[in-house]
């Protein structure tokens, strides 16, 4: 026998030793196994299929007929509050929303769970929708936009409503511009700028990206989408980021709950009565901006939705929500009142 | 008004027709951005010649408060309060209301 030859069927008898060997403990562990449940008077678990298995991981989040900011506050809130509970459970890969019941929707709700879906994303997980059956709500969901998102739907845009215009992190400044042109065509006529709307939506963008996002590990992103009504010369524009709220923020920088409602925290930082977490003199001005550009007319019907507050900043009132909502919602309308 | 004279600073064209937000860290064209690489430059220019920088906010898209209130409390940190408001002049035809909020600024710099 050559010396090659030897070598192989020593390794041949190493490999035979090691198989042999691991049969054993197999059994001896299935043994043990055996003997433990059968003392412990347990049965074996069985596993489940494999449908079933992917059915633990999926999610399916019912939408309710009335899914409007305008209309039903509530219902909007508890959807989206469930569904974040939901997102932060890691074994839940995969979301379907099944939208196919919905008959009113509007485009307030729309942008929050589009945002959502968004940030489901962003955590590496998939999103399915079913869309409404009822003709209407999918008729104003296509005008929107929205399904050009999901796959498997070819766009037919009118060119102007922006559904969404997302960032990550950052102050996109020059893409806000085209939008708010667009928008100014639809109100005037002729492609012009605005100032003021900028500025704001600048400090919008600031506040998502400086302040929102208390976690410094999550993605911060903030998505602006329009609606433009050409018949009425009017665009409604919806600003939203799911961060922690303004409320939630202002509670952790000064470091303990503050002695007052809720309600009373939202204005007074409107107000501009808590100062930056930089303690600097000079900052902390972005909300109240914000607030200035409602009084000024630049804007009409501004509202924020933060936490459970909802501040309508034409009436100067706030109203406490029964379901509360992590992150901040703007929506506001530019018409011809507007200056 | 038109303004002619050698120290002037417009910002939509010497700078960007787009100015952002405060830092660098906040995205492009940050009011940081604009004091290191034009305000400084061009307010030490009008200073040696000893002539008054006027700076024109007209023209751009837009401009959010800590843009402005970054590149003007720079300007008071580097030469002194006193220098920057008897050196400067601020233009704002689109928006009048800048020069008020910016000469706050510059007084409640520290």
């Amino acid at each position: 026998m050559s010396k090659k030859n030897k070598q192989e069927r020593r390794i041949k008898i190493i490999q035979l030793k090691a198989l042999k060997n691991k049969r054993r403990f197999r059994d001896y562990s299935k043994n043990r196994n055996k003997f433990h449940r059968r003392r412990l008077g347990k049965k074996k678990r069985e596993r489940p299929p494999n449908s079933e298995i992917f059915k633990l991981d999926t999610q399916t989040i019912k939408i309710p007929a009335t899914f409007s900011i305008s209309n039903d506050i509530e219902a909007v809130l508890s959807v989206i509050y469930k569904t974040k509970k939901l997102i932060e459970i890691k074994r839940f890969r995969q979301f379907d929303f099944d939208l196919s019941k919905v008959t009113i929707i509007d485009d307030s709700a729309a942008t929050i769970l589009l945002s959502l879906c968004f940030d489901i994303n962003n955590e590496n997980k998939k999103v399915r929708v079913r869309w409404p059956d009822d003709a209407n709500a999918r008729k104003y969901i296509d005008q929107m936009g929205f399904r050009r998102f999901f796959q498997g739907y070819v766009p037919n845009r009118d060119g102007l409503n922006e559904t969404l215009k997302k960032g990550r992190s950052t102050i996109l400044q020059r893409e806000t511009v085209p939008i708010i042109h667009k928008a100014m065509r639809t109100i005037s006529g002729s492609d012009k700028k605005n100032q003021n709307l900028q500025g704001m939506l600048i400090e919008l963008m600031t506040n998502s990206v400086n302040h929102a996002f208390l976690n410094n590990t999550r993605e911060k992103t903030w998505y602006i989408s329009t609606r433009h009504d050409i018949q009425n010369k009017k665009v409604e524009f919806c600003f939203v980021d799911n961060g922690d709220g303004i409320i939630n923020t202002i509670h952790v920088r000064i470091g303990k709950r503050l002695l007052m409602s809720d309600e009373d925290i939202l204005i007074k930082a409107f107000n501009g009565e808590f100062r930056s977490r930089t303690l600097e003199k000079n900052r902390g001005r972005g909300l109240v901006v914000i607030k200035k550009n409602s009084k000024k007319m630049t804007v009409s019907k501004l509202k924020v939705i933060t936490n459970n507050v909802l501040l309508d900043f034409e009436t100067g009132q706030a109203t406490k929500l029964g379901t509360p909502f992590s992150g901040t919602f703007y929506s506001w309308i530019l018409d011809q009142t507007c200056k | 008004m038109q303004v002619a004279s050698k120290h002037t600073v417009k910002v939509s064209t010497d700078f960007s027709p787009t100015p952002g937000a405060r830092v660098y860290a906040d995205g492009n064209d940050s009011g940081q951005e604009f004091y290191d690489n034009c305000l400084r430059s061009a307010f030490q220019q009008a200073l040696d010649d000893d002539e008054i920088l006027f700076i024109d906010l007209d023209g751009t898209e837009g401009y959010a408060t800590s843009f402005l209130d970054e590149a003007f409390v720079r300007l008071v940190r580097d030469f002194g309060k006193k220098t920057v408001l008897s050196h400067i002049q601020i233009i704002s035809n689109e928006e009048p209301d800048w020069i008020e909020e910016i000469n706050s600024y510059i007084n409640e710099a520290e």
